[in-house]
């Protein structure tokens, strides 16, 4: 098997390969982790610093100032330009640097947010699709989607499909009614075991289930190696 | 799954008459001034939707969503709260209470608690207080009909609820818009309203068995290839009543 080498030539890293599915926080986790517990006003180094602590990792500094610039847009962060140093001497050229203070703390989970500072709707469908299909235990494809579909996000027929079908392909639900013909739908429940947690598992592009609860990633079982076909 | 697609037809639960009394408990208790106590019941016989209308809340407000089981103590219960948070549990009660208080000031999210009778009979109901206190954070609590009845005794936490809200049983409409998501949407079959009557009697009003009945007669319309049923297509079909069969007589 060729080595996957992320990063270099095609665009996002899977988050597969991501430190998430080493049982490590991600920089952005990291991140948001270490600014909650400074007590004042931080700098872009000093976040860096104690992201590395948290990672014990190296940690890229534009990943860091993105995420910061990110959090400032969406109204987490404030920001001033430290003009003096502590002593009150007058700062010049590359001495001077931007000072950011915490002033929206929403809690443990960290704020994905785009480059305006919106938050990110990506995955918020399967997000839906997950937290219902925890609380129902036992459903078909229909009644999934009418139950995730709200106000605040759009699930279709098509999305709670989709989901179904990799989750069952990859261990997380077992059928316990088959489809039989044109105007039937199988019936999945969740196993108790596979219920992991809050995060929903993502359905990568290759097919795989990523579990970002557990960090683990979940093959359909007709590719395993040795396993039926 | 954007957000802003909202031009397709997509089916969902959302007209049910129990799934809108759930939600606008839910935002009544979001909407309240500070002052107000921020605890609501939500309660109704089984059957009811109450499960459907708490995953639609649920996932509607972002709520921390737990299920109580029977054999859990006040500290299972803070493990399965915080386990929904993400958060790594301390090591003591107390210390739990204090960090799912938190995090639920900090996030703003509200907390939904299901089958919340298991919990009454034990001393957790007042663990539910204290997160209420700590945090004045919206709870939604769900139970079955003797749950009020069985909250009594605990004064304190009484006083605290802003809403008491019944489950409602199915009426027509309910029956109508469960006949369009579970009959008429998957297989272009109409059903009369006439029938829909006979299939709420016969299913006390519970939308569980209404479900069960619907599926009967879309079998039955799917097999006889009928595209319209009502009570003079439908005659002597049986309906499932939930009951369970009587005695056998011999025929003498």
């Amino acid at each position: 098997m060729s080595e996957i080498r992320p990063g270099r030539d095609r665009g996002r890293k899977p988050v597969s390969l991501t430190h998430a599915a080493q049982g490590v926080v991600s920089t952005q986790d990291a991140v948001w982790q270490v600014i909650r517990q400074f007590p004042g006003e931080f700098a872009h180094r000093d976040v860096c610093r104690a992201a590395q602590g948290v990672m014990k990792t190296g940690v890229n500094d534009d990943t860091v100032r993105s995420y910061l610039r990110r959090l400032a847009a969406g109204g987490y962060l404030e920001s001033r330009d430290q003009k003096t140093s502590a002593s009150g001497k007058p700062l010049k050229g590359a001495a001077r640097q931007r000072l950011y203070r915490l002033v929206r703390d929403t809690g443990i989970e960290t704020p994905r947010l785009t480059r305006d500072g919106q938050p990110v709707t990506q995955g918020q469908g399967q997000e839906s699709l997950w937290q219902t299909l925890r609380i129902l235990g036992e459903c078909n494809a229909q009644e999934l989607a009418q139950t995730a579909n709200n106000a605040r996000v759009a699930v279709s027929l098509a999305d709670a499909r989709h989901y179904i079908k990799h989750l069952h392909a990859c261990g997380y639900l077992v059928m316990t009614s088959r489809n039989n013909g044109p105007h039937s739908m199988a019936r999945y429940r969740l196993l108790p075991s596979r219920n992991t947690g809050p995060k929903a598992p993502q359905v990568q592009r290759i097919k795989v289930v990523f579990d970002s609860n557990t960090g683990e990633t979940h093959v359909p079982a007709r590719h395993q190696k040795g396993g039926p076909e | 799954m954007s957000e802003t697609n909202r031009s397709v037809n997509l089916p969902s639960v959302a007209p049910l008459q129990n799934v809108a009394l759930a939600e606008s408990v839910m935002q009544q208790l979001i909407d309240r001034p500070s002052h107000l106590p921020g605890m609501a019941a939500f309660f109704g016989p089984s059957g009811y939707g109450k499960t459907i209308a708490a995953s639609y809340v649920a996932t509607t407000y972002r709520a921390y969503y737990i299920e109580c089981k029977s054999t859990w103590t006040k500290k299972a219960i803070l493990l399965a709260i915080l386990r929904e948070m993400g958060v790594m549990p301390a090591t003591t009660i107390y210390q739990m209470v204090e960090q799912v208080a938190e995090q639920l000031v900090l996030s703003g999210r509200p907390l939904l608690i299901d089958e919340m009778d298991h919990i009454v009979e034990k001393k957790a109901v007042e663990l539910i207080r204290d997160i209420y206190e700590a945090s004045n954070a919206p709870i939604l609590m769900i139970g079955e009909e003797q749950f009020p009845a069985k909250l009594k005794r605990w004064e304190r936490f009484h006083n605290r609820m802003l809403v008491w809200q019944q489950a409602q049983a199915s009426d027509l409409d309910d029956a109508r818009e469960l006949a369009n998501l579970y009959v008429t949407q998957p297989d272009g079959i109409e059903l009369a309203d006439d029938l829909l009557e006979d299939v709420l009697r016969h299913s006390r009003q519970a939308a569980r068995r209404i479900v069960v009945n619907l599926e009967l007669i879309r079998k039955q319309a799917l097999r006889q290839s009928w595209k319209y049923v009502d009570r003079a297509t439908w005659a002597d079909g049986q309906l499932y009543t939930g009951d369970a069969p009587a005695r056998r007589r011999v025929a003498v």
